[in-house]
């Protein structure tokens, strides 16, 4: 029995997912639908129960959001308009085909990745009828095997309540709304922990490779802002490989590749099928970049949007925290001096990974603001409406340096401990 | 300089009661209600709470009560974007379709027959 309990994981759940979709995406059928959510819940309660006792606040903070999520319905405009319609319109319709050539609303955009949406739509087909409060339970349901990696980093009790912090202060209620950004701040988290821990083996086996195809692929599947991540990581592995005697993995460098492949089938389907991609439409030809780079009310308004937000506030001030304890100033010469630990391998990784993304992001920002595809009525509206939540990944990426951070120092006050 | 030491049960209660309030404010902001946790499970739970505007709410009632496939907004409906995009994500599978005969309107034509109306909002047939 424990032999066949341990097969029992959250890759496995995280697989079923992507053939739920993979099942409707190939064979256009939805007869999957009637299976696999009961299977996927099934596996999803194993996982809780296995882990009460090992991994025991994640399965506290999986139990708390699934009882927020069932007992509220589905009200925030993006969830609303944007990913649970999508789930709704896979639900009634009988195709893919039907799906992708809806013509009655601008709204929502069929471009965008649907892993999430099946499984909602799935969900939907479980209980027989559409409703506000069911299907978005997918969410809780990919946060799991996401929220399960951060167990390979932390350790003391401090760095599970930034775990916490995370979750409650500054995903908030995104995480179980309906909503794409917090689940893909978690994957983007969590990719980035198994790309640290991988590029520190010499050896990679099947199952390694795997389990980062299965999180990297589901990065690029949650929201097109994944395949910006997934460049971002590739491109800090790339660097601080090079700095470390060029010592790519070309494995791990093939499975980035392969991991493209789901979102790269799906965006060739929307060609075919003639619908223009709205994030095309969003950042045209470049033409705005200039005319935004040198306004200035612009400049401020997106400088408010990224800072002056609850969110970055809250994840710069942990970050500050935990990093003050490896710099000092000495006040007579007036030198500052760093400690060691700042130059660790997984620490710069991740730094580099989040600023490249930042960087990524903000170059968006100025060259998409003022698109037609924008709310015209608000001056500077993606600025001013979408810059808190797009720039979740970010603020998750300064919390989990801030995890890596303390984990050093505990981890060097054992080794003391032991050499004493 | 004296520190004072700050007590591990004191602080652990802090911290706890701090977690307890968010936790309440998140599902506060999700509109989170006990009736709907006991119906999670049952057809079109959390429509009412999730829409919130009654007007819009009034509008996709209407349309699922009638089984309507095809309906189409007054011009005055249509403009406001919010009124647009609530009612076509809400009354989906039913389409807004610019022939249809269910004309859904604040102000009802004369020469049309009122089939339903809900509050402020007629359903109206138009041949």
């Amino acid at each position: 029995m424990n032999k066949f309990l341990n097969y029992i994981t959250s890759e496995l759940l995280l697989s079923l997912v992507f053939l739920n979709y993979i099942f409707y995406f190939i064979l256009d059928t939805k007869f999957f639908f009637a299976y696999f959510p009961f299977i996927i819940l099934l596996v999803f309660s194993i996982i809780l129960i296995n882990n009460v006792k090992i991994h025991f606040y994640i399965v506290l903070v999986i139990v708390i959001l699934s009882f927020i999520s069932l007992g509220s319905p589905v009200a925030d405009w993006d969830s609303r308009s944007i990913w649970l319609f999508n789930a709704k319109r896979i639900f009634y319709n009988l195709t893919l085909k039907e799906f992708s050539s809806y013509y009655g609303s601008e709204f929502p955009p069929v471009d965008y990745p649907i892993l999430v949406q099946t499984l909602s739509a799935s969900l939907a087909t479980l209980i027989g009828h559409w409703n506000e409060v069911f299907p978005k339970f997918s969410n809780v349901i990919m946060a799991l095997p996401a929220l399960f990696i951060f167990t390979n980093v932390i350790k003391s009790n401090l760095t599970k309540l930034f775990l916490f912090i995370l979750i409650f202060f500054i995903y908030e209620k995104r995480l179980i709304n309906g909503d794409m950004d917090a689940l893909l701040s978690l994957y983007a988290c969590a990719s980035l922990i198994l790309l640290i821990e991988y590029s520190n083996l010499k050896e990679l086996n099947i199952k390694h490779i795997t389990k980062l195809f299965l999180y990297l692929m589901t990065l690029t599947m949650i929201k097109i802002e994944g395949i910006g991540i997934l460049a971002c990581l590739l491109f800090s592995y790339i660097i601080i490989n090079y700095k470390d005697n060029f010592k790519v993995n070309y494995k791990i460098v093939l499975t980035f590749l392969v991991s493209l492949i789901p979102i790269i089938l799906w965006k060739f389907y929307i060609l075919d099928k003639n619908v223009v991609s709205s994030s095309s439409l969003m950042i045209s030809g470049g033409e705005r970049f200039l005319e935004n780079l040198v306004n200035f009310k612009f400049l401020i308004a997106l400088f408010k949007g990224i800072f002056l937000n609850k969110q970055m506030f809250i994840a710069i001030i942990i970050f500050l925290l935990s990093i003050s304890k490896y710099i000092s100033l000495n006040k007579k010469t007036i030198q500052i001096t760093l400690n060691k630990i700042l130059l660790k391998k997984r620490l710069l990784f991740t730094i580099i990974t989040l600023s490249t993304y930042f960087i990524l992001l903000l170059l968006i920002f100025i060259s998409s603001e003022g698109s037609l595809k924008n709310v015209q009525e608000i001056q500077f509206a993606m600025a001013k409406t979408a810059a808190d939540r797009l720039f979740l990944p970010v603020h998750s990426m300064l919390i989990l340096c801030a995890i890596y951070l303390n984990e050093e120092k505990k981890s060097n006050y054992e080794d003391k401990l032991k050499k004493n | 300089m004296k520190y004072v030491k700050i007590n591990k049960k004191f602080l652990y209660s802090v911290i706890l009661i701090i977690f307890f309030i968010q936790i309440v404010l998140i599902g506060h902001r999700n509109s989170f209600s006990f009736s709907i946790i006991k119906n999670f499970y049952k057809e079109n739970t959390g429509l009412e709470e999730g829409i919130k505007n009654k007007e819009i709410y009034d509008i996709i009632k209407i349309i699922k009560k009638n089984n309507l496939k095809d309906f189409k907004l007054s011009e005055k409906l249509l403009k406001s974007a919010k009124i647009k995009h609530r009612v076509f994500e809400g009354a989906y599978p039913a389409m807004h379709v610019k022939k249809s005969k269910n004309f859904i309107t604040k102000i009802p034509k004369s020469m049309c027959e009122i089939k339903e109306r809900n509050r402020n909002i007629y359903l109206i047939i138009c041949e």
